[in-house]
């Protein structure tokens, strides 16, 4: 068995008591962080991770199945939890993470104090007239197809990888390098997951404060997505950053940070 | 802004935030769109839904991450309204954060071929999946042939010894099949097989193996079950054989059984050979009969030759 250090590539650093734990997106690592997290260090414990299956996570001990649903993803934070003993935990989630995040706090509260949802969606799909998610099922069926299209190009890239087998050194190398990249079957698990599922029914069970950002302009997670979430997450607050695009941890962070810490100072 | 009119290629110049500050002439010609409704939009805007995502969470995080994107294929809306597929390189400006290059190239040659490669990946897969069907079971009947039924008997030793359990081996043999085949030709002997094997295999529990093992032959072995269980069950396929219609009238069957207890330390062969033995035994004594043949008899059985 691995430890969960080495499964998730999981860093701890800062100098604060409490914990706040960053949890990335699809597609991604935790490097999205990188103009956020040094923020947080002088008054927080800052956690970072990779998801299994991203970034520079181990894959030994990658299951298509577990990792089909956002629930194994939630159990990746909930482990990272245990293993450090983590208590009252802030998680800021990126986009599908704010949904991850939120699961593993219904299944083990006793981790988590606050949870803060950047960009989040609990469901791509559009199910008129009460929820528009943004996308039809044929837009997501879309991405699938591309997913496979850019397969060939990424498996080519990969193929030394993926030939070695059990390859966690390699990986790690050879993965350093490329940020957004990862083994294309596992992306496409990740993506369904991801974009396929709604969590429009967990929210409105979470139990914990949360603050709710959304971008000014976001054709992923759009204002009006943050609102209806705003609306059926109970004690949760709502905030809009004047950015543009998806990834404002990234495009703006600055605001990113200020949004999250004017909540918690408040809170 | 530099001119990248006479590149082989569409270009974009946009800010870190994907706002177009420049286009060449390829790029505004592929997409059948003026300049001036290009420079001043967002990339966004010009790609489908389903490219939007991936383009968002895999290729902007990765550019304003400094890492070049190489080879995304993502599909762009020419001014029709139709689909056009692209193979996009992008680079963050090392001197000026805020400038992102896009070199894009139409793709719709390379989108066919991947898409017919893709169909042929899944038509492989499906073709191995039959193949895998196939070379399990019996080309007639439908049930699994002798080779699987011998990797499921090692199989299922296994699993009794784990659980430490008997199981039964039971051999059947159609009586007087020789003359439905003689008589009314082999089609008609073939339609008795199947309506034979029809019946074992719907009388048979989830993880029993019905198998065709040569000829008029069959094998079910049953895990999990003693003496008076598999009783009951040829009593049952005695009953049955009622429901099978041939030209020549009722037909019946002779079956030999052997329970092996899971620590029997024979080979699998013989497990066979002893139901074998049992089944001749039934014929021996008149046909339409079931003997049973347990640990017991085996070892009188070899006092009995000592």
């Amino acid at each position: 068995m691995l430890s969960v250090n080495e499964k998730n590539n999981v860093s701890i650093n800062g100098i604060g008591e409490q914990v706040i734990i960053f949890a990335h997106g699809f597609g991604c690592d935790q490097n999205m962080w990188r103009f956020i997290a040094p923020e947080f260090l002088n008054d927080y414990k800052v956690v970072l991770f990779d998801y299994t299956g991203s970034g520079q996570s181990n894959l030994t001990e990658y299951d298509p199945k577990k990792y089909s649903t956002l629930e194994g993803y939630a159990d990746d934070i909930i482990d990272i939890c245990q293993t450090h003993d983590i208590k009252n935990a802030i998680v800021v989630g990126h986009s599908v993470s704010a949904t991850i995040a939120l699961l593993a706090s219904l299944k083990a509260p006793e981790h988590f104090s606050t949870l803060i949802h950047l960009t989040p969606s609990p469901s791509f799909i559009n199910d008129p007239p009460e929820y528009m998610g943004g996308f039809e099922y044929e837009d997501l069926e879309e991405l699938l197809d591309l997913m496979d299209k850019n397969y060939i190009g990424w498996a080519e890239y990969l193929a030394p990888i993926v030939i070695g087998g059990q390859t966690s050194e390699l990986l790690t190398g050879e993965l350093a390098d490329s940020f957004c990249s990862t083994d294309p079957l596992i992306a496409k698990n990740f993506a369904k997951a991801t974009f396929l599922s709604n969590h429009r029914e967990s929210y409105p069970k979470s139990i914990l404060p949360s603050l709710i950002i959304q971008s000014k302009v976001d054709s992923l997670a759009s204002i009006e997505v943050g609102q209806y979430l705003h609306h059926i997450t109970p004690n949760s607050d709502f905030t809009i950053i004047e950015s543009e695009g998806h990834c404002p941890h990234m495009t703006h962070p600055s605001l990113t940070i200020q949004a999250i810490k004017q909540y918690l100072l408040n809170g | 802004m530099d001119n990248y009119d006479s590149l082989p290629c569409g270009v974009l110049i946009t800010d870190q935030q994907c706002n177009i500050h420049y286009c060449n002439e390829q790029f505004s010609s592929v997409i059948y769109s003026p300049f001036n409704d290009i420079v001043g939009s967002n990339l966004n805007v010009l790609l489908t839904n389903g490219s939007k995502i991936l383009f968002q969470q895999l290729v902007v995080p990765s550019v304003l991450n400094h890492s070049p994107i190489n080879e995304i294929q993502l599909n762009f809306l020419d001014t029709n309204n139709h689909k056009l597929p692209m193979v996009v390189f992008a680079q963050r400006d090392k001197t000026d954060n805020d400038k992102i290059f896009w070199c894009c190239f139409p793709a719709i040659e390379r989108n066919k071929l991947i898409s017919s490669l893709k169909q042929s990946q899944n038509l492989l897969e499906e073709t191995n999946e039959e193949l895998k069907t196939l070379s399990k079971t019996d080309e007639l009947t439908g049930c699994y042939n002798r080779r699987e039924m011998l990797l499921k008997l090692r199989m299922i030793r296994r699993q009794m010894e784990r659980g430490q359990s008997s199981f039964a081996l039971m051999m059947l043999d159609l009586d007087f099949f020789k003359k439905i085949n003689d008589g009314y030709g082999h089609t008609e002997g073939d339609y008795v097989l199947k309506q034979f094997a029809h019946l074992l295999m719907e009388n048979a529990r989830f993880d029993d193996v019905v198998a065709r093992y040569g000829g008029e032959e069959f094998i079910l072995i049953l895990p999990t079950t003693d003496s008076t269980k598999v009783m009951i069950a040829a009593d049952r396929i005695h009953q049955n054989m009622k429901k099978i219609r041939t030209k020549a009238g009722e037909i019946t069957v002779s079956i030999g059984i052997f329970v092996a207890h899971y620590d029997l330390n024979i080979s699998d062969n013989d497990i066979i050979s002893l139901a074998d033995k049992a089944l001749y035994a039934s014929k021996d004594a008149g046909r339409n009969q079931t003997t049973l043949h347990t640990m017991p008899a085996l070892f009188s059985e070899k006092e009995h030759n000592l």
